[in-house]
């Protein structure tokens, strides 16, 4: 999968979690421009990344991330340790 | 159908209307993800009807608990530090009142205000947690007013004067809370201090033959409560093994 594929699977989830179908969202959207992306809904964003790309997060991993852009890159390193 | 005695039909039903399991499932802690846990616990507990956030295993440990100091004659009282919304202090008085124990009080002990700011300089993953969006807008610092937790007791009609409560920090209500001999405590303050303040007033009238649970014992992502246990049983010499119920909750039984 590449990285331009999990990127748009992640924006699908962060639109339909946050109700916004025409969110633009691209590799520097972070939380904080984003109305409703509040930490509950952050938190639901990241579990259906899990189920969705069949990986799982720490805590810790998911509090460093500053953008969907290194979002796709942690799904991406994960994804390459499954092979 | 299984030929449940009344005692049993009793406290299961209680266990599962305090901790919201009657008609919905509890998160797994020990199979789901550390966020999908997270996640159903806010759904299933802070944002759902549940009155405990302990899971089923930790009622059936308290329920153990009690039912052995009871058949064992282990004098003393029970007591919880760290209540929420009440759900395990009303099942200690749930689990008396089912075997007509009439000599014995559960003490409710809590600020009602909410988890203590930690010292940051002394435990800086405690003030990180304590600080956090999830902890201050979805979780409230698990502040509950005592109005309410004597409501929840009313609505099972077991809010009687065999019910005690201490509202306030620890450190202020414990020293001279007129408990005497302590058969069950069950620590749940989180923190490293509340954990202290706890142990340091509460243990040495906890009776030989009697309980200490630690809820938050296996947490180490965001207390020290581990810590503060384990430097106080090292420093009172408390040899006893600490017996897992879940992967956070431990408890031991004083046997000298």
């Amino acid at each position: 999968m590449t990285a331009s594929e999990i990127q748009d699977g992640v924006a699908a989830i962060i639109r339909e979690v946050l109700d916004n179908p025409t969110l633009v969202i691209d590799a520097n959207t972070s939380a904080a421009q984003v109305e409703r992306w509040d930490s509950l809904n952050h938190l639901n964003i990241v579990v259906a990344v899990e189920q969705k790309f069949a990986v799982k997060f720490k805590t810790v991993e998911i509090e460093k991330l500053r953008n969907v852009g290194e979002l796709v890159a942690l799904i991406e390193r994960k994804l390459a340790v499954k092979g | 159908m299984e030929d449940k005695p009344a005692v049993d039909l009793y406290l299961d039903l209680m266990k599962k209307v305090l901790t919201n399991n009657l008609f919905a499932r509890e998160p797994d802690i020990e199979n789901e993800s550390e966020l999908k846990f997270v996640q159903g616990f806010i759904k299933h507990y802070i944002n759902g009807p549940a009155i405990s956030m302990m899971p089923m295993a930790r009622f059936d440990n308290l329920r153990s608990c009690i039912e052995n100091v009871i058949a064992d004659g282990v004098p003393g009282s029970l007591i919880e530090t760290g209540v929420w919304r009440g759900g395990g202090t009303i099942f200690m008085r749930a689990i008396l009142r089912a075997h007509g124990v009439t000599d014995r009080t559960v003490w409710v002990a809590d600020s009602f205000e909410g988890l203590p700011t930690p010292d940051a300089d002394k435990f800086p993953i405690e003030a990180e947690a304590h600080g956090k969006e999830v902890m201050r807008k979805t979780y409230n610092h698990f502040a509950v007013g005592i109005e309410e937790v004597q409501r929840n007791f009313a609505a099972f009609e077991l809010l009687d004067d065999q019910v005690r409560f201490l509202k306030g920090w620890f450190k202020d209500t414990l020293p001279a809370a007129p408990t005497g001999p302590l058969a069950v405590m069950r620590l749940d303050g989180d923190y490293y201090q509340s954990t202290v303040d706890a142990l340091s007033n509460l243990y040495e009238r906890l009776s030989v033959g009697g309980y200490a649970i630690i809820d938050d014992y296996g947490e180490d992502i965001w207390t020290y409560c581990r810590r503060a246990t384990d430097e106080f049983r090292q420093q009172h010499g408390i040899e006893e093994p600490m017996i897992r119920v879940d992967p956070m909750c431990y408890y031991w039984r004083r046997a000298r």
